[in-house]
């Protein structure tokens, strides 16, 4: 477990809000992809396909730090 | 007037580089000449002196153009100084009677701070109801569910939907009293439930204190914009019901005057003056929040706009009819009815009507009495005769309502207004749906992390979702801004928290310090661009800050603090992303079918004594209608107006005369989405009417002209008026 505060410019955050932001960007970038590809015009909801990659994203990120 | 060319240009171009050009100003060169402090510099400087007229010209140009842009500047800034007088006022009272979290009578203070004098004021009354109730129903809660977290927390999602009900349900300010009360009691649940979740034993005191928090903040901000801005919502509403008046009774005046194509020319102009009315609902309420005079007036506002509703719909009768009469018979006839309108109508002088009313007033009821005496002639003649009688009555209620807004000593005559009813109740369940979920879903997030921030952020996550609900369409957009503003406020509140405020020992001090946030967002609220995002600033600064006599300065639960407010926040955001409310196209669609289901149940059961109620309903949907409603899709609406209307009438008038089984056959083809043969049957039905003996013979001509405006209007929008029927 890593789960330790992270010392940010002398402010002490949560890991979670940091992983938050990384599967942000990560999301980010998928989602460009999968515009390019028009894969967002296939789903019945693209909103909740995003949102749903967010959260595996997220969650795998978690896992990974877990390790 | 010609550019300085090089020889003789300004030397600052060469100094200052590209920034400084765009600032063109004789002293700008100056002042980067001196800056410059070299020879070189002090030889421009000369030039720059030896000035030809036309650059002086120029130059005094450019700082009018400097001058103007600050001038309008100035409100904006005089904005941003009432918020923080407001906000600081606030805070001194609520520190001076020593309450535990002063900074809720700083926040309600910012966040009860409109542009708008009048919204302000109203929207202070609204809140303090809305607090009270929301005071009133967390005490209820506690007392019912002591013991019960669960129960307790299910309940606090469950009344977040009843007000994200009641908040799209409602209008204007009832419509935010609504919201208020939502999220007042999420703030005095947070603090009940605290870090751990228990519901403790002081809800009753925290109630109350809480509550006076928040009305210290209200009436605050209420004392410092009514002694600063005077406002201007009554004059704006005045000069907008003058202008929609003036501009509808000289276009229907000048429809007279069209042939042919030119009459096809008014339509999308119709359409466009309907759009205009809808809009004058805001600023009916910023005028009643401005003036206590006007508020037991209210229904006469109403009745006004409901007045410019039945203008138009007169105006599109006799437009249509006119459009399909022969050119010899138009002519003929338009000249009669026209030469019963007075020149002070036909010129429609807004600046004037504005100024005094009642001559227009008294030339309003004089066309009306002469046209409804033109001899009987023709259906056709009367028809436009009785339209032209009835828009001229609507300009004459519309007129009503002008005159309590410019002299409140006289005696407004009582005017029938039409009771505005729900327009639709699936967007309002759709933001229920929206509120609850989200609520619950914050909470049992909460339950699982043991987050200790937790509370206050089920607080914020409810206000964002309750607040924005009504905003359709651009809520998300919103709530997004608002998302975006609450981190930038985050930032900002940490600087002024961490860096100035431990070098301030007064709290005049204090005061300058959040003055360097709030000023600057309060002014930039005033802006169209980003107005969310500034009013996020202006808002949550406070709460963000966290000011208390005893200062804290703990870095970690600031960041706590901050990351509540912002998922929160965010959680709202979100919850608008994944549960869109009904897009424009389909509330519009949803407005017409509510409105043609409604018109074939007038078809059929009792007759209403009065098309009051009907008037009311189709003008509540009217008002819904979203901006992006088709300007077809509007005509649809005032067509159904005009025809629900004459159903009433006409089946009135067929009963006296023995007609039911005519009428009857025709309103059946009506119900059936039939509108070619209801046209037949009318037709069978004037003819009934026309061969009757003698008796009633002027009711029976004000029944066949009814009938006649009825079957071009459903002639005219035969798709609308047939669609969606089971046959």
């Amino acid at each position: 477990m890593r789960f330790v505060e992270v010392d940010l410019f002398g402010v002490y955050v949560a890991p979670i809000s940091l992983m938050t932001v990384a599967a942000w960007l990560v999301l980010v970038a998928l989602r460009r992809v999968a515009d390019h590809l028009g894969l967002l015009h296939q789903v019945w909801h693209p909103a909740l396909f995003v949102f749903a990659a967010y959260v595996i994203i997220l969650s795998s990120i978690v896992l990974i730090v877990a390790r | 007037m010609s550019e300085p060319d090089a020889h003789h240009g300004p030397a600052w171009r060469v100094i200052a580089g590209g920034a400084v050009q765009i600032v063109k100003l004789s002293w700008v060169p100056m002042f980067m000449v001196m800056v410059a402090d070299d020879a070189a510099g002090k030889e421009r400087m000369s030039q720059a002196n030896r000035r030809t007229p036309a650059q002086s010209q120029t130059d005094f140009l450019h700082a009018a153009q400097l001058w103007a842009s600050l001038s309008s500047a100035i409100p904006a800034l005089l904005f941003g100084l009432r918020l923080w007088a407001a906000v600081c006022l606030a805070l001194y009272i609520a520190f001076w009677l020593q309450l535990d979290n002063a900074y809720w009578a700083g926040t309600s203070a910012a966040i009860v701070c409109q542009p708008s004098l009048g919204a302000s004021l109203r929207k202070g009354w609204f809140r303090m109801v809305g607090t009270a109730v929301g005071a009133v129903v967390i005490l209820v809660l506690t007392a019912c569910f002591p013991q019960d977290r669960i129960a307790f927390l299910f309940g606090l999602a469950l009344w977040g939907a009843a007000c994200g009900f009641l908040t799209t349900l409602l209008r204007n300010f009832a419509a935010y009293a609504a919201a208020l009360a939502g999220y007042t009691a999420a703030i005095i649940a947070s603090d009940e439930l605290g870090a751990v979740g228990g519901t403790n034993g002081d809800a009753f005191m925290l109630a109350i204190t809480r509550a006076s928090e928040i009305c210290i903040g209200i009436v605050c901000a209420g004392v410092v914009l009514a002694a600063t801005d005077f406002g201007g919502a009554r004059r704006r509403l005045a000069a907008q019901f003058a202008e929609l008046s003036a501009e509808i009774t000289g276009r229907l005046a000048g429809t007279y005057s069209l042939t042919g194509p030119e009459l096809l020319e008014t339509r999308p102009v119709r359409r466009d003056i309907i759009r205009r009315v809808i809009a004058l609902d805001p600023v009916i309420d910023e005028a009643l929040g401005e003036s206590s005079d006007l508020r037991p007036h209210s229904p006469a506002l109403q009745a006004a706009v409901g007045g410019l509703f039945a203008a138009l719909s007169g105006w599109r009768s006799v437009a249509v009819h006119l459009e399909l009469l022969r050119r010899g018979q138009s002519r003929l006839e338009a000249y009669t009815v026209l030469e019963n309108i007075p020149q002070e109508l036909r010129q429609g002088d807004a600046t004037s009507w504005a100024v005094d009313p009642s001559p227009t007033r008294r030339a309003c009821a004089a066309a009306v009495r002469a046209l409804t005496a033109l001899p009987d002639r023709t259906p056709s003649l009367r028809l436009l005769a009785d339209q032209t009688a009835e828009a001229l009555i609507g300009i004459r209620r519309a007129l009503d309502g002008l005159l309590l807004l410019t002299d409140p000593g006289r005696r407004i005559p009582g005017s029938q207004s039409a009771r505005f009813s729900v327009p639709d109740l699936v967007p309002s369940l759709v933001n229920a749906g929206r509120a609850f979920v989200t609520i619950v879903a914050v909470e049992l997030f909460w339950i699982m992390t043991e987050w200790p921030n937790g509370a206050q952020a089920i607080t914020f996550a409810a206000v964002a979702v309750i607040l924005f609900s009504p905003r359709a369409d651009q809520a998300y957009a919103s709530t997004m801004s608002f998302l975006v503003g609450t981190g930038l406020t985050a930032a900002f509140a940490a600087i002024v928290k961490f860096a100035v405020l431990p070098g301030v020992a007064t709290y005049a001090g204090f005061g300058l310090a959040i003055g360097l946030v709030l000023v600057p967002a309060g002014a930039l609220m005033t802006q169209p661009w980003q107005a969310a995002t500034f009013t996020a600033m202006a808002a949550n600064f406070v709460p963000l800050l966290a000011p208390a006599n005893e200062m804290s300065y703990d870095t970690r639960q600031f960041y706590n603090a901050a990351l509540a407010i912002v998922a929160g926040v965010g959680v709202a955001a979100l919850a608008f992303c994944l549960f869109p409310p009904l897009s424009p196209a389909l509330r519009t669609r949803r407005l017409l079918a509510l409105t043609l289901r409604d018109l074939r149940r007038l078809t059929t059961g009792p007759i209403p004594r009065t098309a009051t109620e009907w008037e009311g309903r189709v003008n509540s949907r009217l008002s819904a209608l979203p901006d992006q409603a088709e300007p077809l899709q509007r005509a649809q609406l005032m067509a159904g107006l005009s025809v629900g209307t004459e159903i009433i009438r006409l089946r009135r008038v067929a009963r006296r005369f023995d007609q039911d089984v005519e009428i009857d056959a025709a309103l059946d083809a009506v119900a059936k989405g039939d509108s070619s043969a209801a046209v037949e049957r009318l037709a069978q039905l004037d003819q009934g009417l026309a061969a009757l003996p003698t008796r009633g013979a002027r009711v029976r001509l004000r029944a066949r002209a009814g009938i006649l405006a009825m079957s071009e209007a459903l002639a005219q929008h035969a798709d609308y008026f047939d669609s969606g029927a089971t046959r």
